[in-house]
């Protein structure tokens, strides 16, 4: 859990990580909190509360559609399924995520220095 | 928490969820698992929840975030399920009606009839007594009127004395003879004082108003024209400013024309033209009255205010008269009027009277289909069982069955729009021309809405009891109802039977209404004027002033005199005669007058003669006026001869009772010689059909005519044809003079027949809708009674098996059609006893609560419930006992 090491996460990124935990099928929200936690090692801070309202957001955007069902355990839960609007979003914003990181990357790893103008 | 929940909540779920309920399950699920996991990995309780919070953040405000989110978009939701509700509903409704044509036509019909005669009357009731004057400020203008002469010496007085107004301007009819060397016409129109024009704050279209200076003696020989006289008279050319025309024989110019939607005083005026203001010619200045006073408030000053200083100022006005003393009574009262409703105080009544007739209508209409509905909803009574067992809930029903309404009583709107598009152009042009015309008369936005909202109330008023009756939870949903059974029909012949009582209660109200008018306008009718008015042709000769007033009198009276010499000798022309005032066609003035041995000073207050009229011998001959006492005028009574004057039997009554009249003397009031009463006639009317003044004189023209006046009335009394007399007048005076106009063409009897045509207008108008509302009532008896007859079919097989005969069982139905009938038609006489005052105003001689127009109502509705009823109990008596019992 809690660590030393641990990332603060970082709006916006959160919907695409919602976005990716529901690539595989539908999920209710304890079961994608779980899935991120184990994905990312522990190494991700995720403040599980924070997550429930981007759902919620991005079920009034039509990209994740809400159904209530009965959970592995024979509990009534909210499973959320990505839409085809949603699918499209994951792909698009997968990308401007790579192209981001590997731009904040490609300047970090910099050996010029700036010229003073 | 269980990790079982109670199987209630799901079903709960089908039916109602709320967006709250959710969001707690939600969260609370979470925080459960996280939980569980803590105790699993050997964590004790409390320290296992703690975990599961530190974990999830601020709960509160989480819940509190997804609250506001779901909240919002259930209220979308919700909206757009509405929507597509109606969208549902509006579907629903066009199909439920295309499955009852015969019920969807005759509603649609009847309710087209009533809204298009709503929205017809409305847009004159818009028009005439609603929409703002067209002038600036509208608010602000007042007619002062009070009991003065008229004159421009009190216009100038006012315009000096008063605080209260910005500006006070004057007008007064009068009529020309207009020649443009086309041909002479003689128009009717106004003159005014310069500043009314602007005082209203209109421009001309065309060419500009009156200088200040145009009501100085000797300038203002200028002409504003109507627009309806530009078209005519010149079609539209913008060239004619400055053109020059002679107004009575005198050069006069066009200044130019005012806007169509200018109708100053009324939509008869077809000019404008200066008035004279001469302060130095005291006759002109305090004796010509008659004249109105428009004047326009100070911004924030009161009608009441104004009201307040004329009644200190005007009465102070009558030192100011160098004439005479005009009275006591002078400027009381002197009131200020708003312009709008002074403007339109004669016809007021008779609008409002027929707009609250063709409410009344409507609402009939309504009743009747209201009642149709009812039947319906009793026939598809299964329908709305079958929806409430699968579901369907009370609200969406009602909703449903109103919107069904509503579409009916749209499309009967529409239709009525359509309708009234004719209607008010028939209804315009029937309105007698002299009518006062605010703004045109049309069906224009204002008007709509109010058809729209009338459509929509009428809808919602139709349809809501049925609506109800069909929802109510012992009514057709019921699923208990399914089915053959019809406990509902006890219940529906009561609510159908209220509501043709009420229908039937209306109908009599309008019929009473309708009757009372009828009565009045028959004893109208049926009024002796005093003379003979059959084979009688009358017409209007105006020479021009210039060439026969003033000093040319000799002139005018040989004119008139070759006129009337040359008319005798026409084939089958009994008795000519010339008259300056034409009864019945428009007011007969009088004066006052001196009284030798009783009222001789002409400064003091004198009795009035209701009427003066100067005549030629020949006129008492063509309306066969008979002389009951001493002798007629005769042809010796001229200009140098003795003055002898007429009086009426009213006249000789009021001043010498039981004396001789014959030989007493009378006099103008201003010093000039006494005039000796030669014969007494019989009291004949002069304003109206309705004038009750009748103390009158009758001097002889020749001897009367100190100023010939502008204008004389020609009465022919001939056996032969009107049009051919016609012809042979016009032939006749233009042979003599070609500029001299011959107008107002009419037989004695169209004169009569004019003079009550607004009365005779909104009777038969009040006739019609009380017809329709007659004919209503009765489709709704016949309606019932054949329901009822339907219902009780099994009763009928009974009582008929039993041994009743056929006489019994149509006792039976068409007493219920009467009960009914009697029942609506009392209840109607009380509503028309608390109202039919309001109408005094309208009638003449008949009291507003006359027991004849009453009790023929009652017998007529009854009448036509029998007759309604006497359908379905013919029916009724061919019931076979053995069918209707099997039956069951």
């Amino acid at each position: 859990m809690a660590s030393a090491s641990t990332v603060e996460f970082r709006h916006g990124a959160i919907e695409l990580l919602l976005l990716k935990a529901l690539s595989w099928g539908p999920r209710h929200g304890f079961s994608i909190a779980r899935w991120i936690q184990e994905t990312a090692d522990d190494v991700l801070r995720l403040e599980e509360g924070s997550m429930y309202p981007a759902l919620h957001r991005m079920e009034d955007k039509g990209w994740v559609k809400a159904t209530w069902g009965t959970s592995e355990n024979n509990r009534r839960a909210k499973f959320y399924q990505l839409t085809a609007k949603g699918r499209e979003q994951l792909a698009e914003d997968t990308r401007d995520w790579w192209r981001y990181a590997a731009a904040v990357g490609k300047v970090l790893k910099s050996t010029t220095e700036p010229a003073t103008a | 928490m269980t990790d079982n929940e109670p199987l209630w909540r799901r079903y709960r779920d089908l039916v109602h969820r709320r967006p709250t309920d959710d969001v707690d399950d939600e969260i609370r699920y979470h925080l459960e698992m996280r939980r569980q996991e803590a105790l699993r990995a050997g964590l004790d309780p409390e320290r296992a929840d703690a975990v599961a919070r530190e974990r999830f953040g601020d709960v509160d405000a989480v819940v509190a975030e997804l609250y506001a989110i779901d909240t919002s978009r259930e209220r979308k939701r919700s909206r757009g399920e509405w929507f597509s509700d109606f969208v549902q509903d509006i579907r629903f409704a066009r199909r439920s009606l295309w499955r009852a044509p015969s019920f969807a036509v005759t509603a649609i019909m009847t309710l087209a009839l009533a809204i298009g005669a709503n929205t017809t009357i409305f847009s004159f009731v818009h028009a005439l007594l609603l929409a703002p004057l067209p002038y600036r400020e509208p608010g602000e203008l007042v007619n002062i009127q009070a009991n003065i002469v008229g004159s421009t010496g009190e216009m100038l007085a006012l315009r000096e004395r008063t605080t209260v107004f910005s500006d006070v301007a004057l007008f007064r009819n009068r009529s020309i003879t207009f020649d443009d060397d086309r041909d002479a016409a003689r128009l009717n129109g106004v003159a005014i004082t310069p500043n009314l024009i602007s005082l209203l704050g209109v421009a001309p279209a065309l060419g500009a108003e009156f200088d200040d200076d145009a009501s100085r003696p000797g300038s203002g020989n200028v002409i504003l024209l109507s627009h309806s006289l530009w078209m005519e008279r010149y079609g539209g050319d913008r060239g004619i400013v400055g053109r020059r025309v002679m107004v009575d024989g005198v050069p006069y110019s066009i200044a130019g024309v005012m806007p169509a939607t200018f109708h100053f005083p009324s939509a008869s005026a077809r000019f404008w033209v200066p008035v004279t203001i001469d302060p130095s010619d005291l006759t002109a200045t305090w004796a010509i009255g008659g004249s109105g006073f428009v004047a326009r408030l100070k911004p924030g000053i009161s009608v009441t205010r104004a009201n307040a200083q004329l009644a200190a100022i005007v009465p102070g006005m009558r030192k100011l008269n160098q004439r005479w003393d005009p009275g006591e009574q002078y400027g009381i009262p002197a009131t200020a009027q708003v312009l709008q409703e002074s403007l339109i105080s004669t016809e007021r009544p008779a609008l409002l009277l027929l707009m609250a007739c063709v409410v009344v209508v409507l609402l009939v209409a309504c009743v009747n289909i209201a009642n149709l509905m009812l039947a319906r909803v009793t026939v598809r009574e299964r329908e709305f069982a079958v929806r409430a067992a699968l579901g369907g809930g009370r609200g969406r029903l009602i909703r449903q069955l109103l919107t069904e309404s509503v579409v009916t009583a749209a499309i009967g709107g529409a239709l009525g729009v359509a309708l009234s598009l004719g209607g008010v152009r028939w209804g315009v042009a029937a309105l007698p021309e002299t009518m006062v015309r605010t703004t045109d008369i049309r069906v224009n936005g204002a008007v709509l809405v109010f058809t729209a909202g009338l459509a929509m109330l009428t809808g919602i008023a139709f349809g809501l009891l049925p609506a109800l009756r069909a929802a109510s939870p012992g009514g057709s949903a019921s699923a208990v109802r399914v089915g053959r059974g019809s406990i509902g029909g006890r219940t529906h012949q009561r609510l159908s039977g209220i509501l043709v009582a009420s229908e039937v209660a209306l109908a009599v109200l309008l019929a009473i209404v309708a009757g009372l008018l009828t009565r009045s306008f028959d004893q109208l009718r049926n009024l002796s004027p005093g003379f003979r008015a059959e084979q009688v042709v009358s017409a209007r000769i105006s020479p021009p002033p210039a060439v026969y007033g003033g000093a040319n009198t000799a002139r005018a009276s040989a004119f008139y005199e070759m006129v009337i010499e040359r008319m005798t000798a026409m084939p089958g022309v009994s008795a000519v005669g010339i008259v300056d005032r034409l009864p019945i066609a428009a007011p007969v003035f009088g004066m006052g007058v001196r009284i030798q041995g009783q009222f001789e000073d002409g400064t003091q207050l004198l009795p009035l003669a209701n009427h003066v009229q100067s005549i030629t011998p020949g006129y008492l001959r063509a309306l066969e006026i008979p002389i009951l006492r001493g002798r007629s005028i005769e042809d010796g009574d001229r200009a140098g001869t003795p003055r002898v004057a007429l009086v009426s039997q009213s006249f000789a009554r009021r001043f010498w009772p039981g004396d001789d009249p014959i030989g007493k003397r009378i006099g103008y009031p201003y010093p000039s010689p006494w005039i000796t009463v030669v014969g007494v006639l019989p009291d004949v009317k002069l304003d109206s059909l309705r004038d009750t003044s009748a103390v009158a004189v009758l001097v002889p023209f020749a001897q009367r005519a100190r100023i010939a006046p502008p204008e004389m009335f020609i009465v022919v009394r001939s056996n032969a044809d009107p049009g051919a007399i016609a012809r042979q007048l016009r032939d006749v005076v233009s042979s003599i003079d070609r500029t001299v106009p011959v107008t107002a063409v009419r037989t004695m009897s169209d004169v009569l027949a004019r003079s009550v045509e607004r009365p005779r207008f909104t009777t038969s108008l009040i006739a019609l809708f009380a017809l329709s509302a007659l004919l209503l009532g009765a489709t709704g008896i016949y309606g019932v009674m054949s329901y009822v007859v339907s219902q009780r079919a099994q009763e009928m097989g009974v009582r008929v098996a039993l041994g009743a005969t056929s006489r019994d069982i149509v006792q039976l139905i068409v007493g219920r059609g009467a009960a009914l009938a009697v029942a609506g038609a009392a209840a109607g006489c009380v509503v028309a006893l608390a109202t039919t005052r309001l109408l005094t105003s309208l009638l003449y001689d008949v009291s507003p609560t006359d027991p004849l127009t009453f009790g023929g109502a009652i017998i007529l509705f009854v009448g036509v419930a029998i007759g309604a009823s006497a359908g379905p109990a013919r029916r009724a008596t061919r019931t076979d006992p053995v069918e209707t019992l099997r039956g069951s």
